[in-house]
């Protein structure tokens, strides 16, 4: 900001908006259910963490999120493309059910020993990286790939072994709880899940907020969901209503 | 008016994919006929058929798939054969290329023996054709369709057309609103008066006039700034085939923006390829439109793969040793009518990323990053189609119905391949399913891959899929089931002949 103040008026507005962007930019949007989550968003920039069981959930409904919404906000550093690095199972109709644009995604499944990289060609153009990195990062990698992220105002979510020794990942995003539902004994259809995500972390909007959401619901969307009872007699359990009145 | 040459080779994506003229056989693509050999022609298969009638009314009908790379590919042998006889050849497109007939013609005395000449030549080389002479490129791929092909004297281009239906011009709603206005022939439709036609139907419509009074579409125009609309790339180390394809999209992107800054369009491309052992690889593309950054790339990768194949009895590498130079020449140039783009582009491809997908493409190789289609397909795995950046989508997008289809939410890891496992009852027997779908016990542990058996918690299926089972060697029976385990996971699982797989985890 301070160099823009210095020559305003021979700066393209092109290159404004640029270092506007860079110098903080527009938080990466998010899926509505996770807004309560994560308000605001994700913090352009930033580099998230996805953990344990539910990561591959949480990394679709990330990428879903990013490249939803777009068309409102033109523009700036959220435009809506998102990339999948290093992740060949990742679930493109899964992620398109709950609303990603098909278009604004780009896959590399075999980055193989290239992928710092691919990951740093893409943070250049993307709102989001998804990127399982291998075992053991380089730090120069690390080091070099946070600062990019930062430099352009996109999100890098990590996913895999590497997310818990990943220096900087200042959010992680888990399932603590979860619970599938609509099978049976040889009978039913996958319904949906009701899972706890838990975001902790420090320095974050949402830390250390937890949330039960559908993750995802029948439709393969995500909302928000309520804490499943103790179910002992497996009936359901009667609540008085308010009458309401008709005018 | 210039006279042309031209060399037309009959049914050619067929001949590409190695059917014989005598075997009743179909290329298709999108489901439809696209080419049929003439013993599959004699027994009533249309070209734009759906395979289902073509097989009906010739049940032997060898069907394949067509291959625009190798039609492009093998259609360079048909050029170089040319060109033994005389220089100086256009690719109009794989099947069908043109020479200026005036040399040739003065050369071996006459048309009439030229022509012989050049359809000895090819026929020599392995393939039949056509080859005709007449005023320009339209009466003269008509001639050369005309059994065994002809001559049309100079100036009787008009009366050689004439007779032919509207259908030849290849403008179906042109042919169609005339059709209905009572003009079936070409000569019906060059008797209307130009300045209405033109009125009436635009600048397309007027071309199309021109092409039925045996005129040139567009008159060539005679410039002499083609020269500094060259563009030219240097490779140093020698480039392989693929970043040369890198690079003559870069090129051939340049090229149209120097072309769109003089208003010009470009109908003839030369593109020349320099090789380290001092080659030189020239060759002619003919387009009637503008050819698009990837089909130049698509040419010269053509062009590259046919030297590959074609250096004779040598080995590969040795003779190659790769590309130092490649050169893109406008060659004509014709004022641009405008042809506008798309408002938004035709890629909708954002100038930031196209420059990322390039890099990467640059460090992986052109398949290296993909953008998904979504299609039809009952399994996850099969709804999901991962084209290269920059190609375009598969055009044979099977459509539904999909009985047996997974149903929603979808999950959200779907390995590139099915992991084998192994699904066991209580009493630790595989369970199994039958050919009528029952199943022999109720699964209670779930073993994937190297990981410890995890118990079962609920489970469904089987639900039966048949694919295909019309056609023995593509033919699949699986029973998919869904699982929930102890774990917390949920799994869609597939057996077929016997054997477990994953085929993907709602994680």
């Amino acid at each position: 900001m301070a160099d823009a103040s210095a020559a305003p008026s021979l700066l393209p507005h092109a290159v404004l908006q640029d270092r506007l962007v860079r110098a903080g930019g527009p938080p990466v949007p998010v899926l509505p259910a996770l807004r309560t989550l994560l308000p605001g968003g994700l913090r352009a920039g930033s580099v998230v963490g996805l953990d344990g069981s539910g990561s591959a959930s949480l990394g679709v409904a990330l990428v879903a999120g990013a490249s939803t919404g777009v068309d409102a906000e033109p523009g700036g550093g959220t435009n809506g493309w998102c990339a999948v690095v290093g992740v060949p199972e990742f679930g493109v109709l899964s992620a398109c059910g709950m609303g990603a644009d098909p278009r604004r995604l780009l896959l590399v499944d075999d980055p193989a020993e290239r992928w710092p990289d691919v990951v740093a060609a893409l943070v250049e153009a993307v709102s989001l990286v998804l990127v399982r990195p291998p075992e053991r990062p380089t730090p120069a990698a690390v080091r070099r790939l946070t600062a990019l992220a930062r430099k352009h105002g996109s999100v890098l979510a990590l996913t895999g072994p590497a997310t818990q020794t990943w220096p900087g990942v200042r959010l992680r995003l888990a399932v603590t709880e979860s619970r599938w539902e609509g099978l049976g004994d040889g009978h039913g259809v996958l319904g949906g899940r009701r899972a706890q995500v838990v975001a902790h972390g420090h320095d974050s909007p949402g830390a250390g907020r937890r949330e039960w959401l559908w993750l995802p619901n029948a439709a393969g969307r995500i909302e928000p969901a309520e804490a499943p009872r103790a179910r002992a007699s497996g009936r359901p359990v009667l609540e008085v209503v308010r009458p309401r009145r008709v005018s | 008016m210039s006279r042309v040459l031209v060399v037309w080779c009959p049914d050619w994506p067929a001949t590409a994919v190695g059917i014989e003229a005598s075997t009743p056989g179909v290329v298709v693509s999108d489901s439809r006929v696209v080419a049929c050999t003439s013993a599959a022609r004699s027994e009533g298969v249309r070209r734009g058929m759906r395979v289902r009638d073509a097989q009906r009314r010739c049940p032997d009908l060898l069907v394949r798939t067509r291959d625009p790379d190798a039609e492009g590919r093998m259609f360079l042998a048909v050029a170089a054969a040319v060109s033994e006889v005389t220089p100086r050849v256009e690719v109009v497109r794989p099947g069908l290329c043109a020479v200026p007939a005036r040399g040739p013609a003065t050369f071996y005395g006459g048309e009439e023996a030229a022509r012989v000449l050049l359809q000895d030549a090819v026929v020599e080389a392995g393939f039949d054709c056509g080859v005709g002479v007449a005023d320009g490129l339209f009466a003269a791929e008509l001639a050369a369709r005309v059994e065994g092909g002809l001559v049309v004297p100079p100036g009787g281009a008009a009366a050689f057309l004439a007779p032919y239906p509207m259908s030849v011009l290849d403008r179906p709603e042109l042919t169609d609103l005339l059709d209905r206005l009572g003009i079936r022939t070409l000569g019906a439709f060059a008797a209307l008066p130009a300045g209405h036609v033109a009125g009436r139907f635009g600048a397309d419509g007027a071309l199309a006039h021109r092409l039925a009074r045996g005129e040139p579409p567009r008159p060539v125009a005679p410039s002499a700034a083609s020269a500094d609309l060259t563009v030219r790339a240097d490779f140093d180390p020698p480039a392989q085939a693929e970043e040369v394809t890198f690079a003559a999209k870069r090129l051939a992107g340049e090229l149209h923006e120097s072309l769109a800054e003089h208003g010009r369009d470009c109908v003839r491309l030369s593109v020349e390829i320099g090789l380290a052992d001092g080659h030189v690889l020239q060759r002619l593309w003919r387009h009637d439109g503008a050819l698009s950054a990837l089909a130049v790339a698509e040419r010269v990768r053509w062009q590259l793969s046919a030297w590959r194949t074609d250096a004779p009895g040598h080995d590969e590498d040795a003779v190659w040793g790769g590309v130092v130079w490649l050169e893109l020449t406008p060659d004509q140039l014709v004022p641009a009518v405008g042809s506008q783009d798309a408002l938004w582009g035709h890629s909708g491809v954002d100038e930031r990323v196209s420059r990322a997908t390039d890099r990467i493409q640059a460090l992986l190789g052109h398949g290296g990053v993909t953008r998904p289609v979504l299609v039809d397909g009952r399994g996850p795995g099969e709804q999901v189609i991962k084209v290269p950046v920059g190609d375009l989508p598969p055009g044979e997008i099977p459509d539904g119905p999909w009985p047996g289809r997974v149903p929603a939410p979808a999950p959200a890891v779907v390995p590139p391949a099915p992991l084998p496992a192994a699904v066991t009852a209580p009493d630790g027997a595989e369970v199994r399913v039958s050919a009528r779908c029952a199943v022999s016990g109720p699964p209670a542990h779930i073993t994937i891959g190297e990981a410890p058996p995890d118990a079962v918690t609920a489970w469904t299926g089987p639900w039966p899929v048949a694919e295909r089972w019309w056609e023995p060697e593509r033919a699949r029976r699986r029973a998919r089931f869904q699982v929930t385990t102890a774990g917390g996971a949920a799994y869609l699982l597939a057996v077929e002949g016997g054997r477990w797989h994953v085929e993907a985890a709602y994680e």
